[in-house]
């Protein structure tokens, strides 16, 4: 599903990445741990198409990337296939969390209004947002806005599944059932990849590669 | 008979210098008209009546009278219409007061004429006029000098008077204001002889004839009577004798501010026809095509204007003029500026009984009528006439503050239109500039800078008149266009300001979620900016209220020009100043009020967004 072949970042005189390989299996829950500033970020990006790389080959569920710029077009059908979830909520202020989560369902996925409510409303129950389906993001506390931020992802049933530190301002009992979560899409044939510094979702992943100075240490 | 003779040197002593006086009484011995001398003593003005037999008189009263003068609250300078009325909106109170204080300053009676005084004190005579009117009243040569039969005429008065004529610019409608606040002496330009007017100023004899005249569209067949003018929209300068005369046979008078103009749209069509002294159309209707003269409706006559509390500068001032025309130099003046015709003959043989039909007042019908010797000698004065009351009529009243109210409603709609271009045409440009690549961000920065860089006003008369012969916009529409293109400009800023205001990280998150970026922009980024923009575009909205104001010099009557008019109507700027000012502010308070409430809300929701 994911094949990484020698990739390399540079940002400026910086290696960001430096000659990465790597490959994931259809329905596998992979946790990227390392220190900050390792590259576990970078590679995210690279995977969704955010971040040009220098040298190498990637391949996400399906669509080539090469080295440079990719075009917008490519861009556009990659995060249709491999959904990036930021480490920062990014929840959109100007519209309630339904409407938040059912944004990209209707103008990616073409869902009816009615279709993609109930879609969003499904999603938004599971992650225990129920009573928050019509409140503004502004009165969302930091874990309850991260949580909205992973239904909006959920929600698309991508391929594969990317999350910037998941789990970072929830507290410890919503920890495990994230962690449940992830676990759950990677086995209904999500690839799912979370950079994360917490120890019980790496624990709870089928995959552990480290990553250390731009480079994968251990697999 | 010799009696009377003996009352009016008297008076004239205690107001007019000796030699003056001299003059005027050798002047009417001279020729045996002793009906006019009579009517000077039996004319004679209230304060004339009322002075005492032993008043002191020459230096001597003139030093006393500098001392206890209260009329010199005039001497503030001489400060503009358009400046005045900035303060209007400023200090709408204190302006009330300082504006009803030169009325009840009526002239100290028991001193020598304060304008007299002035005169001999600056050797001045300071004139009022615009030169605006253009040809050939005042207007200004290739070398910047002030030229113009009136000029010459200035010039012959002044000399007389022993002093230099200065020239003041001032817009033509404010004149009388202008004049009572002593920003000149005289008012002396194209200035009509008209009852209501009579009852704000002195006026000395005429010095010219004009008819105002009727000019239409060769196809049109608008006869020239006030019937023909009846519910038809008729062009004029506004503040004019003409003016009044398209109000009062019932058609929709059309203002203007500069003599061109409104033959330019009566070519255009925009208007049925203009009505304008036959001086000015003479000049200004020439060379443009199909326009014909459909006749004269009225006939009158241009004189010199003082303050009511200066007769005895009026007096001088007619002596002055009654000379001129005596020793033809009048006619010479006007012959030179190829003015001269039959009907001004009459002006020198012009009588007291004359002057007072001129301005709409009795005549005795027992005397007879002045020109008793056939106009062989040289012409009556007419220095004591009775004057017309102070005005009363025309007041400020409810029906005109409804005038008001209706004007607002136009600045209201103009507003709202004009900002309904503008809002979405400064979003489109905001996006044209953000994301439209090269060209089209240089394309949008040029109309910016362009818009923002020059004035509404130069916009007004160009969209108006500039692109009249390709574009012929009616005077609204115009003025919608023009307040709308040019507050695009600030708004495409603002709207550029609040789309650089929403987080990057929000364009990423739709973008990480499949989103096109074009979708981004048009459910995540604008929506924002747009909320972000709302306390400025709000604000925005309050000064294009203000603005539109501006759209006046094309024709459209709205708060600030209704208000002028009002005011020149009831001869008082206090009242309708105040009552504008009040309007504005009850349109603009509210909306500074909504901004304030966006603002508060804008930084609530980006405080969120920041942590």
């Amino acid at each position: 599903m994911i094949t990484i072949e020698n990739v390399t970042v540079r940002d400026g005189d910086t290696l960001r990445l430096d000659d990465v390989s790597m490959t994931l299996e259809k329905g596998v829950f992979a946790a990227l741990v390392g220190e900050s500033g390792s590259g576990k970020s970078t590679l995210l990006r690279v995977l969704s198409g955010f971040l040009p790389f220098a040298k190498g080959k990637v391949s996400v569920a399906g669509i080539s990337l090469a080295a440079g710029a990719t075009p917008e077009a490519t861009k556009v059908a990659l995060r249709r296939a491999c959904v990036l979830v930021l480490q920062d909520a990014n929840l959109f202020p100007h519209l309630d969390v339904t409407t938040n989560v059912t944004l990209a369902l209707r103008h990616v996925c073409g869902l009816g209004a009615q279709e993609a409510e109930a879609r969003a409303h499904a999603t938004l129950d599971r992650l225990g947002l129920a009573p928050k389906r019509t409140a503004m993001p502004e009165s969302l506390s930091g874990g309850q806005a991260q949580r909205v931020a992973l239904a909006r992802a959920l929600v698309l049933k991508p391929k594969v599944l990317l999350l910037d530190e998941p789990t970072s301002a929830l507290d410890p009992k919503r920890k495990v059932e994230i962690a449940a979560i992830f676990r759950e899409q990677a086995e209904a044939g999500t690839t799912v990849i979370a950079v994360t510094h917490d120890e019980g979702l790496s624990n709870a992943a089928h995959a552990r590669y480290t990553m250390a100075a731009g480079k994968l240490t251990d697999a | 008979m010799r009696s009377k003779m003996k009352t009016a040197p008297r008076t004239f002593d205690a107001r007019v210098d000796r030699a003056i006086f001299m003059r005027l009484r050798a002047h009417l011995v001279g020729r045996g008209g002793s009906v006019s001398a009579e009517n000077d003593a039996s004319h004679a003005l209230p304060s004339d009546t009322k002075a005492p037999a032993s008043l002191p008189c020459g230096g001597r009263a003139f030093r006393e009278w500098k001392r206890s003068s209260p009329s010199t609250l005039g001497r503030l300078g001489r400060v503009s219409a358009r400046t005045c009325l900035v303060a209007l909106t400023l200090l709408p109170c204190a302006l009330v007061t300082v504006l009803t204080v030169p009325a009840r300053a009526e002239g100290p009676l028991l001193v020598p004429d304060p304008g007299l005084a002035r005169i001999s004190r600056t050797k001045v005579l300071r004139w009022g006029g615009d030169v605006q009117g253009g040809e050939p009243f005042v207007h200004e040569n290739a070398k910047g000098e002030r030229v113009g039969f009136e000029v010459e005429i200035a010039d012959g008065i002044a000399k007389r008077l022993g002093a230099k004529a200065e020239f003041v610019q001032n817009d033509w409608s404010n004149l009388v204001p202008s004049l009572e606040r002593d920003s000149f002496d005289v008012v002396l330009n194209g200035f009509e002889m008209t009852a209501s007017r009579a009852k704000r100023v002195l006026y000395t004899r005429p010095y010219k004839t004009y008819a105002s005249r009727l000019t239409v569209r060769a196809n049109a067949r608008l006869p020239a009577t006030r019937e023909g003018m009846a519910k038809k929209r008729i062009g004029s300068l506004s503040g004019t004798r003409s003016f009044e005369i398209v109000r009062e046979s019932g058609g929709e008078a059309v203002p203007y501010e500069g003599c061109l103009e409104p033959y330019i749209d009566l070519e255009q069509g925009r208007i049925d026809g203009v009505l304008l002294d036959d001086l000015i159309a003479a000049r200004y209707s020439v060379g443009r095509k199909g326009l014909v003269v459909a006749g004269d409706v009225e006939q009158g006559n241009y004189a010199v204007a003082t303050k009511r509390s200066e007769p005895g500068l009026r007096d001088a001032v007619d002596r002055a003029l009654a000379e001129m025309e005596s020793v033809g130099e009048l006619r010479k003046i006007l012959e030179r500026a190829k003015l001269w015709e039959a009907r001004d003959e009459r002006l020198l043989t012009w009588t007291a009984q004359d002057q007072a039909r001129a301005l709409g007042q009795p005549v005795r019908e027992t005397e007879s009528d002045g020109g008793i010797d056939g106009g062989a000698g040289p012409p009556p004065t007419i220095s004591a006439l009775p004057q017309a009351p102070e005005a009363d009529e025309a007041r400020f009243d409810a029906s005109r503050f409804l005038l008001l109210v209706r004007a607002a409603l136009v600045t209201l709609s103009l507003s709202l239109a004009g900002m309904a271009i503008a809002a979405p045409l400064g979003l489109l440009l905001a996006c044209a500039r953000t994301y439209g690549g090269k060209t089209l961000a240089y394309a949008t920065t040029t109309y910016v800078e362009i818009m923002r860089g020059t004035p509404l006003l130069l916009q007004l008369y160009l969209l108006y008149f500039g692109l009249a012969p390709w574009l012929k916009l009616p005077a609204p529409a115009a003025a919608v266009l023009a307040l709308g293109m040019n507050y695009a400009a600030y708004e495409a800023e603002a709207y550029r300001a609040g789309i650089q205001a929403v987080p990057h990280g929000h364009v990423e998150a739709g973008l990480a979620l499949g989103m096109t970026r074009l979708r981004v922009v048009r459910s995540v980024v604008i929506p924002q900016a747009v909320r972000l923009a709302l306390p400025n575009v709000t604000s925005d909205f309050v000064s294009l209220l203000k603005d539109s104001s501006l759209v006046s010099v094309i024709t459209v009557v709205e708060l600030t020009k209704q208000m002028s008019i009002t005011a020149v109507d009831v001869r008082a700027w206090g009242g309708p100043g105040l009552a504008c000012a009040i309007l504005y502010l009850a349109m603009s308070y509210p909306l500074s009020r909504l901004a304030r409430r966006f603002e508060k809300k804008a930084k609530v929701e980006n405080v969120e967004v920041e942590t």
